[in-house]
């Protein structure tokens, strides 16, 4: 029997039907160099590939929801447009490993892993946010308080108080400073809100202890590249609905492998690793609708510009919440038809 | 075309060729669906070997046999019990018959096992007639079960506010059994309060369950022995790519009901090595759907093999971050 891992695949579709056909790699090489398949190879190759559009990782955008302000130059200043303060501020923020590309002004705009600010037009946010409270759910680098602020809302700005509050399995913790999980929270935060002169309010604090008695309630509650990383996504999203007395913005992970499967809700366990989850995007609309939320819209679906060796497909949702989600009135309706007299025991 | 990576497959081996074929689970459930599908082809591959034992004559019971049915009468069971005295308790499931599949030591003397979940108690009275010291755990009242939160305010129209364990108390005081209760969740389990077991069983639990992940890595921290999950699987999702994938079901009696392989990661994840598939099988329950239940087992460790991986491949990254955050501001 041959090995697996050492064949040659090819795989035809018929209809909905898919045939993999996986031979030793010298058999597969006898037939390549046969002269009947050279022959026929680019007839065959033709009808193979004929209309396989796959749309994954293009971008669906509403752009009529899209209220724009005028984009963040993106490009790279040249050094020698770097003034004197701007000198400075590198100076400041080189020590510090950077999770999000902010713009600092002066020319200078920190190294991130991510850089979401191409990317805006993807989250169909409001130009003005003013009077509206904001609240940004593990804002790291603080790139979205930031923008919140700088579109006129009062934010505060959510992030674990320790990197061992981050969901990580539990025996990873005896283990914390093998991981690097013994480094503070923050210290990017806290260099960009002084730079910025800004007046988010930052509070060390996990989604799960969301609480309306202790922060109160948001026009609009924020998660972004968050529900993946966490054990229990569920949770967050219930705690999030608890503090949230407007609109939901989920701008989170997806895996396209699990989409194009109708409505099935499906997820990818990817543990042990820096992901736990990865989600449909039928599941992300499920886990919100079970939380509270309801008229859910997706408003976009791109790939994520990151520093990253793999393409991160992100999806936008948007929820309303609701006094009464509609399955729980079924429950109840259910359960006032099931009260009936319980069933008589059996003698065996 | 949907993506074409989540099929049901079916490979053939013909000489050094193989042919895979694959179609869409949709198809596939269709197909199963079918007349000739169900007439023919399910009596030949079914597994479902072990009947149901055949009702004892239904000899006329003794006066003690007739007080009893009537208390049991009181009570919504979930497990049939045999209370003796000719009386089984009318529980929506009936392991007794299914037992083999769970493959337990004959003598578990000496043994202190955890029965997490014990609803009224089934399995816990059967690890103590096997000889072994037991604890079992349970919620106080249905709503302290994993329920999404915003079905908390309606509890009581629900029907989960009363008291959980009238059922285990009834039969514990029959079978003069000495099975500890606990009430708590499995989330609760904490070594420095339950001590720790040789056995922890986890059987139809973490099927409803938010974050079946936790509960696994808060059981296992009271385990020091082995960790016995007989839990429910969804076949749809099986004969698929050879990776770990979950159904969400959300919002209703379940939350997750995974693949055997998401089953196995998040053992391997909360400490369980060596991990074996016992048996797969249908639930024997009083209900519309078959529920499939596969059984594994696994013997915990503080520090498996892929901590270790883990951590060594960490350290080699870990110079960059110390670096970064030493380099002077």
């Amino acid at each position: 029997m041959t090995m697996e891992g050492l064949q040659r695949e090819k795989r035809v579709n018929v209809g909905p039907v898919e045939v993999t056909v996986g031979m030793p790699p010298e058999l597969a090489d006898k037939i390549r160099t046969n002269a009947v398949y050279r022959r026929l190879k680019p007839t065959v190759h033709k009808m193979l590939h004929r209309g396989n559009g796959n749309g994954n990782g293009d971008a669906v955008i509403d752009l009529e929801a899209a209220d724009l302000l005028p984009a963040v130059p993106v490009e790279a200043p040249r050094p020698e447009d770097i003034d004197a303060e701007g000198r400075a501020i590198i100076e400041r923020i080189s020590g510090q490993e950077w999770y999000h590309s902010i713009d600092l002004g002066h020319g200078v705009i920190t190294p991130g892993f991510v850089d979401h600010r191409d990317q805006l037009p993807y989250y169909a946010l409001p130009s003005s946010l003013a009077g509206l409270r904001v609240l940004d759910v593990a804002t790291f680098d603080g790139f979205w308080a930031f923008e919140f602020e700088r579109r006129g809302a009062e934010v505060v700005a959510l992030d674990v108080p320790s990197w061992t509050d981050c969901d990580v399995p539990r025996l990873m913790l005896p283990h914390a400073s093998a991981f690097g999980l013994d480094r503070p929270t923050g210290t990017g935060f806290e260099l960009a809100h002084e730079i910025l002169g800004s007046r988010v309010e930052r509070i060390p604090m996990s989604v799960y202890d969301l609480d309306p008695d202790v922060l109160g309630t948001f026009d609009i509650v924020f998660i972004s590249d968050l529900l993946v990383h966490l054990r229990d996504p569920q949770l967050a999203l219930e705690r999030a609905y608890s503090v949230c007395r407007g609109e939901v913005l989920v701008a989170d992970v997806y895996t396209p492998r699990l989409e194009g499967m109708g409505d099935l809700a499906l997820a990818l366990y990817t543990a042990p690793s820096e992901t736990w989850w990865l989600p449909n995007v039928a599941t992300l609309r499920a886990m919100m609708r079970t939380a509270g939320f309801e008229s859910i819209d997706e408003i976009s679906r791109f790939a994520l510009e990151a520093r990253s060796d793999d393409t991160i497909h992100k999806v936008v949702l948007r929820g309303g919440v609701t006094d009464q989600p509609d399955w729980i009135g079924e429950a109840l309706a259910l359960k006032a038809a099931a009260l009936r007299p319980e069933t008589a025991p059996v003698p065996a | 075309m949907t993506d074409t990576w989540l099929r049901k497959q079916r490979t053939l081996h013909a000489g050094p060729i193989a042919v895979t074929v694959a179609i869409p689970v949709e198809v596939a459930d269709r197909l199963r669906a079918s007349m000739p599908y169900r007439r023919i082809v399910e009596p030949v591959r079914s597994r479902r070997s072990t009947p149901r034992p055949a009702p004892a004559a239904t000899a006329p019971l003794d006066a003690d046999g007739r007080a009893l049915l009537a208390r049991v009468a009181e009570i919504d069971w979930y497990h049939s019990i045999d209370l003796g005295h000719g009386v089984v308790t009318p529980g929506r499931v009936d392991h007794r018959a299914q037992l083999p599949y769970y493959r337990l030591p004959a003598s578990l003397a000496g043994k202190r096992v955890l029965d997490v979940g014990t609803f009224d108690g089934f399995w816990a009275f059967e690890f103590e007639r096997r000889g072994a010291e037991v604890v079992a755990l349970d919620v106080a009242t249905w709503a302290d079960w994993d329920l999404p939160q915003r079905t908390l305010p309606h509890a009581a129209d629900l029907g989960l506010g009363h008291q959980m364990g009238r059922g285990f108390a009834l039969a514990h005081d029959v079978l003069g059994s000495r099975v500890q209760r606990v009430e708590g969740t499995i989330y609760d389990l904490d070594p420095a309060v339950h001590g720790e077991f040789d056995l922890v069983f986890i059987s139809d639990l973490l099927v409803h369950l938010r974050c079946p992940q936790r509960a696994l890595e808060c059981a296992a921290s009271v385990c020091r022995g082995e960790m016995v999950v007989a839990d429910v699987f969804n076949p749809r999702l099986e004969g698929l790519a050879d990776l770990p994938f979950a159904q969400y079901t959300a919002p209703g009696e379940t939350w997750w009901l995974p693949n055997v392989k998401t089953l196995t990661s998040m053992m391997s994840v909360a400490g369980c090595e060596d991990i074996d598939e016992v048996s797969r099988f249908v639930l024997d329950e009083r209900g519309d759907d078959e529920i499939h239940k596969v059984v594994l087992r696994g013997r915990t460790s503080k520090d498996p093999l892929w901590l270790r991986a883990y951590r060594e491949w960490s350290l080699t990254q870990l110079p960059k971050w110390k670096s970064a955050a030493e380099q002077p501001a």
